[in-house]
């Protein structure tokens, strides 16, 4: 049984609550969770997107876009800059989202792979444990992309595989109905699980041919510049430069204005979700449910959009690892706060869930409750882990100010030792400078690898995990 | 067993094209004289490509139905019944998404008031999950829409200058071609605000369907939070296709004069 946390609440809180949860607020009652209205547990709503690269937030300091839903999320709660995917490709992230446990623990190493039945999802535990209704609409790919299955969860099938731009809108207007049609007596947890902007994957396939005119050219001028860390790192590891070889840009021989074509329709992309998202939380508000939930925002993963010209995902680098990552619980917790340097990752986001709804998160949790983060605390970190398994093979460890990545070959493959990368992330956060062969870091770089070890050697792999895919320890 | 080697489109997707990958086959053009300031019903196949040539990834989602009555006046109603089948492999899950459109007569076919109804229909006995259902009565007041959702009504902003997806099916094909760039809000599913929308006409163009050759004339929308549209038009400014992205509505059967 874990310990419950202090519960503090300041007078603006204490006047929404009402005396009488205040008082069971102080005498512990229901745990750590916090009363809402009648009842102590708080709704849940998650929304996910997929394949959305982090600095795509208007509120966030994107100029490229418009992002009424996102921005509004910032303004209700924290957003994240250090947030991170546990494996940047779509299955293994979801494993973590809606386990808490790292892919290799799940047993989704790769996409097409379902969760191992020993490890339970929060469908599950919310139902079982706190009695949630709990219901999911979207993408899961867990290992179905869609399905009227999943243990844990109500399934009214909604969303359309591989078509986000149709398909979303689907899922927004039935969260939307939910929303509006929900008991307010009872607690849910509900999961809209968008596929945009993961038909930028569609638009590479279909827009592959480099063009020098530009099909639309009254948008000359609203073309978004190519990333400053557009040029491609001298120190990468082979497994980078072998899928930057196998992509579009690199087949059709791109142009900068074709590059530049791509970033401005991603962007579009970015906002049909957007709408999306804005749809839900409209409902939420206007429903008058929004201060009795928890909202979680977060990406599986990103998207290469031109950084290190790369595209699409399932490598260690931020435009692939680093995701959005909002967390909101309106008139509970801090609002309008953008936490630059706090790591978090997907693993925190079943615990933190635990925390609010005042049970005990299920064995094995590999990351925290962000509860302290929310409520102006911090966070007892000092690092968390990425993973990539599918192709390449590596590890990443974020601290406050590093990153290390290790990508090893497989025992399959041709074995060598790893390719180690060090970035400062407050200096060069677009991570153009290895400084993993300085001797000026040999220190910094020695306790990474510590830490990675230390990390390692506290997971339990999953029993389907392949041999070859188990990260060597000692 | 690898899985075979699927060729990309690597262009974007036009009559010609979707002529090349053969999904146009089974559709026809449909032909003839045909007055787009009259009442007509028209029914399209929603289609969807994932970025390869071959069939077996493309596929028809569902339909769209808009019917024109009224016509003649200062405004005409259109009604949109579209029905997109969710995973269209296995046992039947549907979104039903109907709407009644009353629509100014002007260049945009501007949307005054309307009532939509979103529905989820699951299973062989088409049986529903009422908690998803959502429906909305809506005025436009100004630059401002009066939503009403069961017995409450809220106000949401909007503009002057608003169109949505649907009744800009039925208005692009009145537009003369030598029209100067629309600019309008797009409210898309009747729901959500899409601002700084831009309609132009793009140009005429040699396109094949199925095996026929065509002329065909092609405005395009750009703006906010949408893939570029592309309406095409016949000779007769019948909207034959609309792509957006990797999605398209193909004409597929017309009543015109209902």
């Amino acid at each position: 049984m874990s310990i419950p946390k202090p519960v503090t609440v300041d007078r603006r809180d204490a006047i929404k609550l009402g005396a009488g949860a205040v008082a069971g607020l102080a005498a512990g009652l229901a745990k750590s969770a916090p009363a809402i209205g009648g009842r102590s547990r708080p709704n849940i709503l998650i929304l996910c997107t997929d394949q959305q690269h982090r600095d795509t937030i208007a509120a966030d300091g994107c100029r490229y876009v418009t992002t009424p839903g996102q921005d509004r999320l910032a303004e209700l709660g924290v957003t994240f800059r250090a947030g991170y995917s546990t494996n940047p490709i779509c299955s293994p992230a979801r494993s973590s989202i809606f386990t808490g446990r790292m892919p290799c623990e799940t047993g989704v190493w790769a996409n097409g792979q379902g969760i191992h039945e020993s490890v339970p999802n929060i469908g599950q535990w919310l139902s079982e444990q706190a009695g949630y209704e709990t219901i999911y609409t979207g993408k899961w790919h867990i290992p179905a992309s869609q399905t009227a299955e999943i243990p844990g969860f109500r399934v009214p099938v909604i969303g359309l595989s591989g078509q986000g731009n149709l398909g979303d809108s689907s899922i927004s207007l039935g969260c939307e109905g939910y929303l509006r049609n929900h008991d307010p007596d009872e607690p849910f947890c509900l999961v809209a699980s968008f596929l945009q902007p993961h038909d930028i994957c569609q638009w590479l396939r279909t827009n592959q041919a480099n063009v020098d005119d530009l099909r639309y050219p009254e948008i000359a001028s609203d073309l978004p510049p190519l990333p400053a860390n557009f040029a491609i790192n001298p120190d990468e590891p082979p497994e980078i430069a072998k899928r930057r070889s196998g992509n579009e840009p690199t087949k059709g021989g791109w142009s900068e204005l074709h590059w530049r074509y791509y970033r401005w329709c991603y962007f579009r992309m970015i906002e049909q979700v957007d709408m999306e998202i804005a749809r839900v939380v409209r409902a939420l508000e206007e429903s008058g449910q929004a201060e009795n939930t928890l909202i979680c925002m977060v990406s599986d993963h990103g998207e290469g959009l031109g950084h290190h010209q790369m595209v699409r995902k399932n490598f260690l680098f931020d435009e692939a690892a680093n995701v959005p990552f909002q967390l909101a619980f309106p008139g509970h917790g801090r609002a309008g706060v953008v936490d630059l340097t706090t790591p978090v990752s997907h693993a925190d986001i079943v615990p933190t869930i635990c925390d609010y709804v005042g049970i005990d998160a299920p064995p094995h949790m590999r990351g925290k409750s962000l509860r302290p983060l929310l409520e102006g605390d911090s966070l007892n970190r000092d690092y968390i882990v990425s993973e990539v398994s599918a192709g390449p093979f590596g590890r990443m460890v974020r601290t406050e100010r590093y990153k290390y990545m290790d990508y090893i070959g497989l025992p399959t493959q041709e074995w060598r030792p790893g390719t180690e990368q060090l970035f400062d992330m407050q200096a060069d956060p677009g991570e153009t400078r290895n400084l993993a062969a300085s001797q000026e870091h040999a220190d910094t770089l020695g306790d990474h690898r510590r830490m990675l070890a230390e990390w390692e050697d506290r997971i339990v792999f999953a029993p389907t995990l392949p041999e070859e895919r188990m990260w060597p320890r000692g | 067993m690898p899985r075979p080697k699927r060729e990309m489109v690597k262009h974007p997707l036009t009559p010609s094209m979707l002529t090349v990958m053969g999904d146009l086959e089974p559709t026809p053009l449909v032909t003839g004289p045909f007055d787009p300031e009259s009442d007509w019903r028209r029914e399209y196949r929603v289609w969807t490509c994932y970025g390869y040539r071959d069939k077996s990834s493309n596929r028809s989602q569902g339909t769209l139905s808009l019917t024109r009555s009224g016509s003649g006046g200062k405004a005409f109603r259109l009604k949109v019944d579209q029905t997109l089948h969710m995973d269209p492999k296995k046992e039947k899950h549907d979104h039903r998404f109907t709407a009644s459109i009353r629509c100014r007569n002007d260049d945009l076919a501007t949307p005054t008031a309307w009532r939509m109804d979103s529905r989820f229909v699951s299973g062989k006995e088409g049986s529903n999950p009422p908690d998803m259902d959502h429906a909305e009565s809506v005025e436009v007041l100004g630059d401002a829409l009066a939503v009403t959702i069961g017995d409450r009504t809220v106000t949401r902003p909007a503009s002057a200058r608003l169109a949505s997806e649907f009744s800009l099916m039925a208005a692009v094909g009145r537009l003369p071609l030598d029209s100067k760039p629309l600019s309008f809000d797009l409210l898309e599913w009747l729901t959500a605000l899409k601002p700084g929308q831009r309609l132009s006409y793009r140009g005429r163009f040699d396109q094949q369907w199925g095996g026929l050759a065509v002329t065909l004339d092609c405005f395009h929308q750009l703006g906010m939070g949408v893939w570029p549209y592309e309406y095409w038009l016949d000779e007769n400014s019948r909207l034959v296709m609309v792509v957006t992205g990797v999605r398209a509505y193909i004409l597929e059967s017309e009543e015109a004069s209902i």
